[in-house]
This record gives C-alpha cells, sequence and structure tokens, in this order.
C-alpha cells in the first residue's frame, strides 16, 4: 500500500514536468492561428477578466510561438505594469512561491483565496 | 521566456563576436530575466500613440533590455500590450545604421559626409534654379520638439518657404481647427485628471481600447469606482471598446453631424442647457460661404434655436439609422451629468467635414456647461507622441509659426522674424502646402526637393499609389531620414539617412493633455545612426555656407544639443497662451511630466485651462475675472463660438456599384505603419496580417466564410485580404487596420480632404466586394 502511494505520489511529481517540458516548444501553427482556436477555455476565462478587457492578450505572457514561447511564464512577463510587485518577488526568491501565478489564478488572474501575497500589500492592481 | 546558462554562453559569445566586426545583434527575449536586474533605470516616454504614458527602460551593458510603467507617471505604472514589447524595436534586424544613396539604380554605402554634400548640392541647386519654394520638408508628430522647432525655423525662417508641413495634417489637423475655431486657441483645456471627476463619458469616433489603451483603462477604473458612471459610445463598429460602454450608439459612417445636431435640439427643447453659461461665455457663428477665404457671419441665438429644428431626432434617425430613443437618452446623460467627459479621435478627425463635427461636440460641452470643471471637459485624443507638443504647438504646419502664431498673421510674423534675428519680410505671409498639396507638387514637378523625416507617406498616404509614383520619380531629389530599412517610403529613396530611435537621442514629447516630458538618452544608436536634430544643424550649416550665408548660419543654426534648442523654445513660448518657461532642461528631467501653460519654475503646471482656479494666465489677462474666462477668444471679447454647423456626408458615399462603406483604423497591437511594432515577434504572432472585418450578414450576402479571400475594390485600386467575420462593424460597413507594408489598404482610401484643415477621409469611401 505504502509503495503504490509512493508510486502514485511520484506519478504526480514527474507528470506536471513532463506535461511543461513538451509545452516549452509550442508545436507549429499557421500564421493566421489565433490562440483561441486551441484554447478556447483558457481564452474565455482571461476574456472576461481585468486583464481580458484591457487586452493584455497571450503573448505578453507566453511569448510568440518561436523561440519566445513559454507555457509558464516567469516574473518578467509581469514587470511592465506590476514593477514592484515584481521586483518584491525577485527579492524574496528562496521562498516558496517565486511566480505571480503562485497567487493569482493563471488567465483571471484573480487572487486565488487564502491570505494576501506575501510579496506585496495589496496585491496586482 | 526562460533563457539557459547555455544560451546565454552562446548568445554572449555571439554579440562579442560580433561586436568586434561592428555588427549589433537583436537581443533575443527574456535576456533581462536571465541576465538580472538592469544596471539602471532610465526615465522617458513610451514611443508610440499621443497618450504620452512614462516609461522607465532598463539599460543593462549598453542595451535596453526591459521597460516598465513610471508609477509616478499619470499611467500609474501601466503600459499597454505595445509599450510592453518596447525593448526589441531598438535591435530589429532591419535597422539602418549607415547613409544609403540610389546610384544606378541600386542603394549604395556612403559616408555622411558624401550624404550630405550631395544632399546639399541638390537643395541648394533647386533653391539658386527654381526658388525656395522648390524644396520642401515633410515632418512628423514622432520627431522631438526640439528637432521640429529647429528645421521650422531653417524652413520659414531661413529659406523663406513655407513648404514644411508635418503628418499630423493626416490625424490631428481637424482637432487644432476645431479647437482654434471654437475656442481660439489650439490644445485641450482638460486632462486625464478629468477621468477621475467625470460622472458621463461620451466617446465618439473612437476605439481607445486599442489606439488608446492606457487611457481606456482609466476610464473603466472609474467606471467601476463610480456609482453612477454612464458611457456612451457612438461607433459604427461596436468594438472592444464598447465593453464598457452603458449605450452604444451605431450610425451610418458620417452621418455624426446630424446624431450631435439632434443631441443639441434635445438639449435646447429640454431646457437641459445652461442660460447663464451660454450667456456669459459664448456667441453663435455660421459659415455663409465657404470660400476660400470662408466667410463667417455672427448670428443669434434664435438663429440657432432655428437652425436645430430640422435636426429632431427623429430626422437624425433618418439620415444616421440611429434609434432616436437613443439620441435623447444620450443627449439627456450628456446634459444632467455631474460632469460630462468627451473623447474623439480619428473617427472625427479623418474626415472631409472633421473640422465640423469636431465644433459640434464643443458646442454640447458649451451649450450645458459641461467645460473647465473637474470631469467636464471636451478632450480630443491625440494619435502620435509629439503631434500637439512638436507639430501644432511649435508650429510645424505649412500655416503656422511656433506657439499659437499664424503664417497669415503679418504682427504674428513680424514677432517671429524679431524673434529669430531675421530681416523684415523673411517670412513668408501665404501659407505654404499642406501635406496631400505637398505631394501633388511633387507629382506636378513642382517641388524639386523632398526632405522626409520620421514618418511614412509612402505607406499612409491615401489614395497612395499616384503620390508613390511621384516619390519615385527622378524628377523629385527624395531624402528619407529614417531608423529601418526599406520602408515602403525609404524604398522610394534617392538618399537614405540613418535615424537614431527613441531613448537613442534626447528630446521633449509634449502629449494630448498639455503634458510636456523629456526623454533622456539611454543608449548609443547602431552604427553610423544620428538624433536627427544633429543631422539637421549639420545641414542648414552646410547649405547656408553653400549658399554664401555662412554668417547667418552661424547666428541662426548654432546649437550643440537639443538642450540649446529647448531653451530657446522656452522663450519662444514665453508670454503666448502656452507659456512653458518654467519647464527648464534640469526641473524636466526630475519631473514625470509639466503641464502648460508653466510660466515660472515655482508653477506647478496646469491641469484645466480657461479657469481662474487652476490657470494663471487667467488673472494675468484680466486681473478681476473670476472662473471661466476663454481668453484665447480675445477677438470675440472672450466668447467662444457656438457654430451652426449642417449635416453634410462624406465625400465618396457607398452606392450601387460600390454598395460597402470601408473604414480604417488600428489593432492595439500595432502602431501606425508597422515599422516598428511588426518588428516585435510577439506582436507580429498576435496580429500577423490584415483582415477585412465583416459582419455575418454582409459577409452571407457576398456569401464568403471566415478566412476565406475576398477581393475589395475601391474607385481607385483592389487588394485581396482574408475575411474575417465578427459581429463587429454595422450592415454595409467594413473595416481593415492599416498597419501591414505588404497589405497596402491606402491603394484603396480616398484623398477627399477637410477644405478647412486639409486632412483627408480615410475613414470612409465606398468598395465593392467579391468572394475570391
Amino acid at each position: 500500500m505504502n509503495r503504490l502511494l509512493v508510486l502514485i505520489g511520484l506519478c504526480l511529481l514527474i507528470q506536471p514536468q513532463a506535461v511543461l517540458g513538451a509545452e516549452k516548444n509550442h508545436p507549429a501553427t499557421p500564421e493566421n492561428q489565433e490562440c483561441i482556436e486551441c484554447h478556447a477555455d483558457q481564452e474565455k476565462t482571461w476574456f472576461n477578466g481585468k486583464h481580458g478587457l484591457m487586452n493584455v492578450k497571450c503573448i505578453v505572457c507566453h511569448g510568440a510561438m518561436d523561440k519566445s514561447f513559454t507555457a509558464s511564464p516567469g516574473l518578467a512577463a509581469c514587470r511592465g505594469c506590476h514593477a514592484d510587485e515584481v521586483a518584491q518577488a525577485m527579492k524574496a526568491k528562496g521562498k516558496k512561491e517565486k511566480s505571480c501565478f503562485s497567487c493569482h489564478d493563471n488567465h483571471a488572474l484573480t487572487l486565488k483565496g487564502g491570505p494576501a501575497s506575501p510579496y506585496h500589500a495589496k496585491g496586482g492592481k | 521566456m526562460k533563457l539557459t546558462r547555455r544560451e546565454l554562453m552562446k548568445y554572449s559569445a555571439a554579440l562579442a563576436a560580433a561586436s568586434a566586426i561592428g555588427l549589433e545583434l537583436p537581443l533575443p527575449r527574456g535576456v533581462a530575466a536571465a541576465a538580472g536586474e538592469p544596471d539602471k533605470w532610465v526615465k522617458g516616454v513610451c514611443r508610440y500613440c499621443g497618450a504620452g504614458c512614462g516609461v522607465y527602460t532598463g539599460v543593462k551593458g549598453g542595451k535596453v533590455v526591459a521597460v516598465k510603467g513610471d508609477k509616478e507617471n499619470w499611467n500609474k505604472g501601466f503600459l499597454c500590450l505595445k509599450g510592453n514589447f518596447l525593448p526589441a524595436i531598438l535591435y530589429a534586424p532591419d535597422r539602418l545604421q549607415y547613409p544609403l544613396l540610389r546610384k544606378g539604380g541600386k542603394f549604395v554605402r556612403i559616408s555622411w559626409d558624401e550624404a550630405m554634400t550631395v544632399m546639399v548640392d541638390k537643395f541648394h541647386d533647386s533653391i539658386r534654379k527654381n526658388g525656395p519654394n522648390s524644396v520642401a520638408f515633410y515632418g512628423s508628430g514622432q520627431a522631438y520638439t526640439e528637432e521640429s522647432y529647429f528645421i521650422n525655423k531653417v524652413f520659414k525662417g531661413g529659406l523663406g518657404t513655407n513648404n514644411i508641413d508635418g503628418n499630423p495634417r493626416l490625424c490631428m489637423a481637424s482637432a487644432a481647427v476645431g479647437y482654434v475655431s471654437t475656442f481660439g486657441k489650439d490644445e485641450p483645456m482638460g486632462a486625464y485628471d478629468d477621468i477621475n471627476h467625470a460622472e458621463c463619458f461620451f466617446i465618439i469616433g473612437s476605439n481607445m481600447a486599442e489606439a488608446h489603451p492606457v487611457i481606456f483603462r482609466l476610464v473603466n477604473e472609474r467606471k467601476q469606482k463610480g456609482k453612477d458612471v454612464k458611457i456612451i459610445m457612438a461607433d459604427p463598429r461596436k468594438t472592444l471598446s464598447a465593453r464598457i460602454a452603458d449605450l452604444h450608439m451605431s450610425f451610418t459612417p458620417g452621418t455624426d453631424l446630424a446624431i450631435l445636431n439632434a443631441m443639441a435640439h434635445v438639449i435646447v427643447k429640454e431646457k437641459l442647457y445652461d442660460q447663464a453659461f451660454v450667456d456669459k461665455h459664448t456667441i453663435f457663428k455660421t459659415m455663409v460661404d465657404p470660400g476660400p477665404p470662408p466667410k463667417i457671419k455672427k448670428v443669434v441665438w434664435g438663429d440657432y434655436v432655428k437652425f436645430l429644428d430640422d435636426y429632431t431626432p427623429e430626422a437624425a434617425e433618418k439620415i444616421s439609422g440611429c434609434p432616436a430613443a437613443e439620441i435623447v437618452k444620450a443627449a439627456r446623460w450628456f446634459a444632467t451629468s455631474k460632469a460630462t467627459m468627451s473623447f474623439w479621435c480619428m473617427g472625427l478627425n479623418q474626415r472631409t467635414r472633421g473640422v465640423w463635427v469636431n465644433n459640434l461636440v464643443h458646442n454640447l460641452h458649451l451649450l450645458t456647461g459641461q467645460i473647465c470643471r473637474p470631469g467636464a471637459t471636451s478632450f480630443s485624443l491625440t494619435g502620435q507622441p509629439n503631434a500637439c507638443g512638436g507639430v501644432r504647438d511649435g508650429g510645424l504646419l505649412s500655416h503656422l509659426l511656433p506657439y499659437g502664431r499664424l503664417v497669415a498673421n503679418a504682427a504674428h510674423r513680424e514677432e517671429m522674424e524679431k524673434f529669430w534675428g531675421l530681416p523684415a519680410g523673411r517670412i513668408q505671409p501665404k501659407p505654404g502646402l499642406t501635406a496631400m498639396e505637398m505631394f501633388k507638387s511633387v507629382n506636378s514637378g513642382a517641388t524639386r526637393c523632398l526632405w522626409v523625416a520620421c514618418t511614412n507617406p509612402g505607406q499612409s498616404l491615401p489614395n497612395v499609389d499616384p503620390y508613390r509614383k511621384g516619390m519615385a520619380s527622378d524628377d523629385t531629389f527624395l531624402v528619407v531620414s529614417e531608423t529601418y530599412h526599406p520602408t515602403r517610403t525609404s524604398e522610394l529613396a534617392d538618399l537614405v539617412l540613418p535615424a537614431a530611435l527613441w531613448v537613442e537621442k534626447d528630446g521633449t514629447y509634449g502629449q494630448s493633455e498639455r503634458r510636456y516630458q523629456y526623454v533622456e538618452k539611454a543608449v548609443n544608436p547602431p552604427g553610423e545612426a544620428r538624433p536627427d536634430l544633429m543631422v539637421m544643424i549639420d545641414f542648414a550649416n552646410r547649405l547656408f555656407t553653400a549658399m554664401g550665408r555662412k554668417e547667418e548660419a552661424k547666428r541662426l543654426f548654432s546649437y550643440k544639443n537639443s538642450e540649446e534648442v529647448w531653451n530657446e523654445i522656452r522663450l519662444c513660448s514665453k508670454g503666448t497662451a502656452y507659456d512653458f518657461m518654467g519647464m527648464t532642461r534640469a526641473r524636466m528631467k526630475k519631473a514625470h511630466g509639466l503641464q502648460w501653460p508653466c510660466p515660472t519654475e515655482d508653477h506647478p503646471g496646469t491641469v484645466r485651462r480657461y479657469t481662474s482656479e487652476y490657470d494663471v494666465l487667467v488673472k494675468q489677462q484680466d486681473p478681476k475675472a473670476e472662473g471661466v474666462l476663454f481668453y484665447g477668444a480675445k477677438a470675440d471679447n472672450n466668447r467662444v463660438s457656438i457654430w451652426l454647423r449642417p449635416h453634410k456626408g462624406p465625400a465618396e458615399p457607398p452606392d450601387a456599384e460600390y454598395p460597402f462603406a470601408l473604414t480604417t483604423g488600428r489593432q492595439i497591437e500595432h502602431w501606425h505603419t508597422g515599422t516598428m511594432t511588426l518588428k516585435v515577434p510577439e506582436l507580429k504572432r498576435s496580429a500577423p496580417d490584415a483582415y477585412l472585418e465583416i459582419n455575418p450578414r454582409d459577409a452571407a450576402k457576398i456569401g464568403v466564410k471566415n478566412k476565406e479571400k475576398v477581393r475589395v475594390t475601391s474607385r481607385r485600386g483592389t487588394i485581396v485580404l482574408e475575411a474575417k467575420v465578427v459581429d463587429v462593424p454595422r450592415d454595409g460597413l467594413v473595416f481593415m487596420p492599416m498597419h501591414y507594408p505588404d497589405r497596402m489598404i491606402n491603394s484603396l482610401t480616398t484623398d477627399a480632404f477637410d477644405a478647412l484643415s486639409k486632412q483627408p477621409e480615410f475613414k470612409i469611401c465606398a468598395v465593392k466586394l467579391e468572394k475570391v
């Protein structure tokens, strides 16, 4: 039983890494193919959030479909508008949370709930 | 993007090798993140639109590697999609690094000395043989104020020709003439701060969400925080901006004059106007003969009321297709809110009745007294970062002299001749060629030498194809100062001069709310690229030396840097309505922008003009004045004009042969002709190509589905584009983005222009559509 739990635990640990690894290189897409054509759910969540209303589009976090693509955006993607928050988070490296998305939902960009972020007093605007 | 150490090492090695042989390599995205914090942050302003967002550029190892919004500036630290990716524009692979001369049909690299020699020879020869009016300059609302002021001085003051105009003629001229004809002086009286106080926003002819996203963000913030804030959006397309609207008024393109008069009709009939304000501050005018020169007659309130009789909401509905009930609702919200702020942009300005429709928006504010109070103002949005500061204020239009002075005004000419130390009569009394007239003059061969700087008319002019032929012709020597090569203009040039871009040089930008901001130099330009100001100074001194006027050149054009020009500019503004003597360079370096008038170094700048509570010039004009004083309208005893402007449709409405109206505009990803934004991989991926936006009903009519090809034909040209079938444009209207050099949408647009502002009607022409 314990061995089974360890195996399940290992699978959970490894699987996300495998998925992220695969998404480091986005599959080639025709130039006129829009993100929404494959990622409709994420697009809908984003569109109905504040960043969607302000047209902070997919490319800001995820880059283009070339070498700049990333499935898991780093802190720098948010710095253009949230420089102080990013600077505070960078200082806090070594603590558990290193990414804006530790506290903020990936596409709605709302707080996930729980206590306010330890990295900036008011949360992202 | 996470750059691996291996990738970083490879990049660094490549950079070192490239530097050793004098090559510049583009920075891959994510270098900043991988390499840590920039060494320094340099304060500046965004390179793109007229919003003028404060930006810090992060510099590391002599390169701009990051940007962040300036929290202490009006934009509160926010940037739009484009601003977020600014560093990449500096490192595009097509940066021009040395002068190019066309020889035997090919461009060859030459030295700066040879370039200046060739250019001076051509201009000198033309002036000697054909007089100073045979040469011309076409400038830009993107050049720094110091550059525009200097070259204006060279042409109007030095050479004695007024053939100098700028691309704001294509975007802001109607707004400028609208302000001048209503208020006596150009530029808005209000500020972005009014957004924080407005209870009603009237947004017409503007897709702010994409064209001015950070201003749109402020409006949305106000909407979310204010309990009863109403937003009226009047636009034939239901754009992304309309997502926050309480009322979206759709109408047939070009019929908004009828709607605005009908709103005034409702305000008058329902007695929603401010009688005391109208009595104290306004007069009524009508144009009895369009001229030129236009013949204007003063009329009275009763005439205005009678004029409005024709514009019942029902009558306006018949003309415009906008429901009468919506017109009534909009008029009531506009008049009765605690404070109403209007915004408009190219939808009103790029029209053959651009000035008139601007006047009609001002009319609503004057009738209701919704002006010169916090939140109550009539605010024109600006397309370029320095159309206001450099061109409208600085006078780089063929009918203007700096800071509110006019070419046609003898006293103003005399004033500038004395200020610049010129012989009396040097400045010519007749306004020079406006943009479209200038390119017609190139076509006719009358303009022998044309210098185009910091703009791309080979793509951006309406009905562009005949003008491209003129620019390419051997009859005119075309000099193009450009950052990139080839562009759709530089490809036509005889001589291309490599230009420093944005934070590769220093200078002053003046944006929509009269805020002037200093952009500090952060990095060196690549190769042999130089700041345009330095090239202009070099050119002026060499040309005048060649003409045997070396001593005069020494007196007029001896500047070492932009600060010396700026100090002269401050003096030139002194005592005018623009007075910014208080904006010393030292102060501007520290400040996050200052709003003129700002006459002394201890003056904080002026948020709202024409009211004694905020504007120090009111008391200077009349020490007894309290509250509002429209001192710009001195000729009319400080009373501003409510204009009787009848409805008139576009120059080329749809008809049986060309049944659709075509309008052009912006996408959030791109800016103007895409020379900068299309070099940013992320922006290019997000918005890779032009398309024809058409609603599902019209698409069904022509039998075309989403992503199928459509042939779009106007009376001037044809292009084939992919259809984007979305329910955004109203029936009978199609839209195309304006940015793509490989899709010359201006092959289709009309070059008909407004008789008063000379601004062309990019926004409406007739087309037919066929499935390919």
